[in-house]
């Protein structure tokens, strides 16, 4: 190959990539392909090291090594108790809870049903550059893009992408995930972002007027519908004034994201209502980029939406 | 005897996307995609040139472009060195996966600027050194482990 020709196909190249680039920012054709062949490729190939990783160890722990198993037995019978005790006293204050929503007529009917998952690996590849890991279910198995996930410690993040069988999440910690959420005593809004790995989170939009302490807990707002209302996002650690009229909140997560294994899923009651705007990535409101730019997914959200009042607007004229 | 070949690479794409588990922000793809460009078989090329790219911008988070735009730059760069070293000499990996490197620096900073996507800078430079460093030394096993496969071939 001769240094025009070269050149040539360079350039070729360059006007070929600009091509399917601005095609997939419409469609997401690629975006999807890609995810249903690649992500699947890569997700059966983790999930059989896994497998066979989970078996070895199964295997050793359950028959060879049961050493401390009496002890442990004998606590865990402790625990087991102390939770019992514990669930009774609880299910008597939700008894109560019930009577008083009822007795002031406010509709909390809301089912967010919860589904068990495996994490397969974090960042996996070169290509990946977001705080998120691979899960074990696709959108054949309840994980579809914004599913929010948590664990018993509280909210985790969000599906990114689902492929059928497998799918990525994004966590809370990365740059770019937002939440709304309200302080648990004080009821004050804000919305927190995350500030990458391993970092603090930011609790965003809150004036200085309001009553914000150190240590107390930050809960989902539910007023998007991205969410359920009430799941503990994290703990406030540091509240500073800014320059501006808004306080500067830093929050810590509530989740140990090190050392999580299995998550829930939180499949969307109102999946029928579609949510107003709520990207899976959004970037920071006072990032170097420019607020307006329509964030990654947004455009099939927007497809969604359209579609959706399409359908509605046919299902009135048929009336 | 062709079937034995396609098992090899996928074989390999195993093994690939299992160390990756291990080495976030690492491509163990490149190094097989120099290979089977070397070998000269344009629809083996072909074959695995889609596939890395596909399972690649699968598990990635970046919307579709950047991979694709990479490893097409791997061809190029392949093609242009030619002219100035032997193919399997260490000088002509050495200086291609330092390409590779620093054009995956340039087009996921430049990309991730276009698509409004904040990314770690700092852990990019990172991962773009250890891609240096690992490129070559993949390379270098793949390359022992195919001629092996070849000459099996061959017998």
């Amino acid at each position: 190959m001769n240094a025009r020709r070269l050149i040539v196909v360079f350039v070729l190249l360059f006007m070929f990539f600009l091509g399917i680039y601005t095609w997939n920012e419409r469609t997401s054709k690629l975006d999807t392909i890609s995810t249903n062949i690649g992500l699947e490729v890569a997700g059966f190939v983790v999930r059989s090291v896994v497998y066979v990783s989970t078996t070895v160890s199964d295997f050793w722990n359950n028959y060879i090594s049961l050493v401390g198993v009496n002890e442990e037995n004998k606590h865990l019978k402790e625990e087991l108790f102390n939770a019992k005790r514990e669930l009774a006293s609880a299910k008597e204050e939700k008894a109560e809870l019930d009577r008083l929503r009822k007795l002031l007529s406010i509709d909390y009917a809301v089912d967010w049903k919860a589904e068990g998952v495996r994490i397969l690996a974090w960042r996996l590849g070169a290509n990946d550059f977001f705080d998120s890991f691979v899960l074990s279910k696709g959108f054949f198995s309840g994980s579809k893009v914004g599913t929010p996930i948590i664990n018993a410690d509280g909210l985790i993040g969000r599906v990114l992408k689902a492929g059928p069988y497998t799918s990525v999440a994004l966590l809370l910690t990365d740059s770019g995930s937002s939440v709304s959420v309200i302080t648990e005593n004080g009821r004050v809004p804000g919305i927190v972002q995350g500030n990458g790995h391993n970092q603090l989170l930011s609790m965003r939009f809150v004036k200085k007027n309001e009553e914000v302490k150190v240590g107390e807990r930050i809960l989902t707002s539910g007023l998007d519908l991205s969410f359920p209302k009430g799941i503990p996002v994290g703990e406030i650690v540091s509240v500073e004034s800014s320059s501006n009229f808004m306080f500067e909140i830093q929050v810590r997560p509530l989740v140990n994201f090190e050392k999580l294994e299995e998550v829930l899923l939180l499949q969307n009651p109102f999946e029928h209502i579609l949510p107003e705007g709520s990207p899976v990535y959004s970037p920071k409101p006072n990032s170097m980029f420019s607020p307006m730019a329509t964030p990654y997914l947004v455009q099939s959200e927007e497809n969604d939406i359209e579609k959706a009042f399409d359908e509605q607007a046919n299902a009135n004229g048929a009336n | 005897m062709k079937a034995l070949n396609v098992l090899w690479w996928l074989v390999y794409i195993c093994f690939a996307v299992f160390l990756q588990i291990f080495s976030a922000g690492v491509d163990f793809f490149i190094p097989a995609l120099i290979v089977a460009l070397q070998e000269k078989k344009k629809v083996q090329f072909s074959l695995v040139f889609c596939l890395f790219i596909l399972i690649q911008e699968g598990v990635g988070t970046m919307p579709f472009g950047n991979v694709f735009l990479w490893y097409s730059l791997t061809v190029i760069f392949f093609y242009a060195w030619r002219w100035f070293f032997e193919v399997e000499s260490l000088m002509f990996i050495l200086l291609l996966s330092f390409a590779l490197s620093v054009s995956h620096y340039f087009i996921v900073s430049v990309l991730a600027s276009v698509q409004d996507i904040y990314i770690d800078y700092t852990a990019l430079q990172d991962e773009c050194v250890y891609q240096m460093f690992f490129t070559p030394v993949l390379w270098h096993g793949i390359s022992y482990l195919r001629k092996g496969f070849r000459n099996a071939e061959q017998d």
